[in-house]
């Protein structure tokens, strides 16, 4: 591309510009320039007109999801004998999840990474296709074949059947993830997560494990929770019911923590909470590690809360008060105590 | 660039399901974004898109397209939509539009709703590196500060803004047959 030849374009500065980051005197140095320059000023503009463009493109496809259609479709045309390639893309928000499906259960399953990466390829995933998320990239998202909407945590990894074309809509979950998932009382939703298995019965749930350790949180209808080598020792789990697997052992408990889903919904509250408790959530909210350089900070008592607050600011304000200062680098943090 | 009617027509009506996805999934949002001009009703204009594409569908065989794919399908989301409007009453609001509307085209008006610079954008956006248009989908759709996506993803801000650079680049470059009349 030929650049301006009198005057190099500078895009890191027009974008500033258009994005509303320059400051009062950058502002006024840059609009001088560009009233001294047209092909700068019409350069700038169409570029301004190009990010609105950007924007309602994005907004239409926020509006109308192709995704949760093409299933639509595709499930009332007469002869679906050829339709056995769905693709599915994955989304970067879900805001906008249409009325179209309906959502029967919603879960969180969260495995330890330890035991959970073997065997995740068996034949039952054939024509399989997987989606896996880094450390940082929670809240990655999916739409499945049937409309089943999934939303991993970070370092998770989910293998699932392209169309469904069997009698069960199967997936295998490794690390955490949320589900939303689409009604077919025709076909069950089972989920394999480590020595367990997870079938929605019409509801709406949630499900968490860690090391040897499986964890289902119901959030509505029912949900039938069992270890995957004997179906038959299983418990049924209903609203607000807890289940926990541990090695071999399944029972229904109760769950208290209210800080639970933070790491989807960004959304953290502590109420009189050791700073150490308080870091263990950040922790799994932000996917970074906290760590103390004087034991003595851990037990402050914290009382606040948080919604979808960047990291530095929540830091910030836990360190603030109690005269601590904090170090990052990279997802590795140092809460310390201020010297004097 | 005008795709080719005939051969898509001629997939879809030996029942290629690939092909029908791929015409249904350039459109969709597209079409849906027209009729709701229309309808001023989500739902319903998703609802008449969809069955536009499933009658599609269901009369490959017989279909016949004197004009293009595209235009067949802003026409019948059109009149579908008029369709709706004069079922659910609203005389005078379909009479309107039919005065106004006739005798033109009824291809939209607005650019965005040209295909073109849909997939301009779409396809802009999806060749940009990964992080680039990470950094450019925060600031942009998420409304997110250059500081608060530096923090977000451990990068420093000049990184953001040399990569929020890149990504206006890149949109300039390939839009400029569309918007503009800027050569670079």
């Amino acid at each position: 591309m030929k650049e301006n030849t009198s005057h190099k374009i500078e895009w890191e500065i027009i974008s500033k510009y258009l994005s509303g980051e320059m400051n009062a005197e950058e502002k006024l140095a840059f609009e001088k320039l560009i009233d001294s320059n047209p092909t700068y000023a019409e350069i700038v503009s169409a570029s301004d007109k190009d990010l609105d463009l950007i924007q309602e493109v994005n907004e239409i496809q926020q509006q109308f999801n192709v995704d949760v259609a093409w299933s639509a479709v595709k499930s009332n045309l007469s002869d679906l004998k050829k339709a056995n390639t769905t693709k599915v893309i994955p989304l970067f928000s879900l805001q906008n999840t249409k009325k179209l499906i309906q959502i029967a259960a919603m879960l969180i399953i969260a495995i330890g990474l330890g035991f959970a990466s073997y065997h995740i390829y068996n034949d039952k995933f054939a024509p399989y296709q997987s989606i896996s998320s880094e450390l940082n990239e929670s809240g990655k998202s999916i739409i499945l074949a049937d409309g089943s909407i999934v939303t991993l945590n970070g370092k998770s990894e989910l293998v699932y059947e392209r169309s469904f074309a069997g009698k069960e809509r199967r997936v295998k979950l490794t690390g955490e993830a949320f589900f939303s998932i689409a009604k077919n009382p025709d076909k069950p939703f089972i989920i394999s997560v480590g020595n367990a298995e997870i079938k929605v019965l019409g509801t709406s749930f949630n499900v968490n494990a860690s090391n040897k350790h499986v964890e289902v949180l119901v959030e509505s209808g029912k949900v039938q929770f069992s270890l995957a080598k004997e179906p038959d020792n299983k418990i049924i789990l209903e609203k607000g019911d807890f289940g926990v697997l541990q090695e071999d052992f399944l029972e229904k408990r109760t769950q208290n923590d209210e800080n639970y889903l933070s790491w989807k919904t960004q959304l953290m509250v502590f109420k009189a909470m050791s700073l150490q408790d308080v870091s263990k959530v950040i922790n799994r909210t932000y996917q970074v590690n906290i760590q103390f350089n004087d034991t003595a900070i851990q037990n402050l008592p914290i009382t606040t809360s948080f919604n979808k607050t960047p990291l530095n600011d929540v830091l910030e304000n836990l360190c603030r008060p109690h005269n601590l200062t904090y170090e990052k680098s990279g997802s590795q943090i140092t809460i310390k105590k201020e010297l004097k | 660039m005008p795709e080719d009617t005939d051969t898509t027509l001629k997939h879809i009506q030996r029942g290629n399901l690939q092909e029908f996805e791929k015409l249904f999934r350039a459109y969709y949002p597209l079409l849906c974004h027209y009729a709701l001009r229309f309808v001023k009703d989500t739902n319903q204009a998703e609802e008449i898109v969809q069955e536009l594409f499933c009658q599609l569908w269901e009369n490959r065989k017989n279909l016949k397209i004197h004009t293009s794919l595209k235009a067949y399908l802003y026409k019948a989301t059109y009149f579908n939509s008029l369709q709706v409007l004069r079922k659910r009453g609203v005389k005078t609001q379909y009479e309107e539009y039919i005065k106004n509307n006739k005798p033109k085209s009824s291809l939209p008006i607005d650019s965005v709703e040209e295909k073109e610079i849909y997939n301009i954008v779409n396809t802009t956006l999806a060749n940009l590196p990964d992080r680039c248009s990470k950094i450019f989908k925060m600031s942009r759709f998420e409304g997110l500060k250059y500081q608060e996506i530096a923090d977000k993803l451990s990068i420093s801000v000049k990184t953001v803004e040399a990569n929020m650079g890149k990504a206006l680049k890149a949109f300039r470059k390939n839009l400029k047959d569309y918007v503009g009349i800027i050569v670079l």
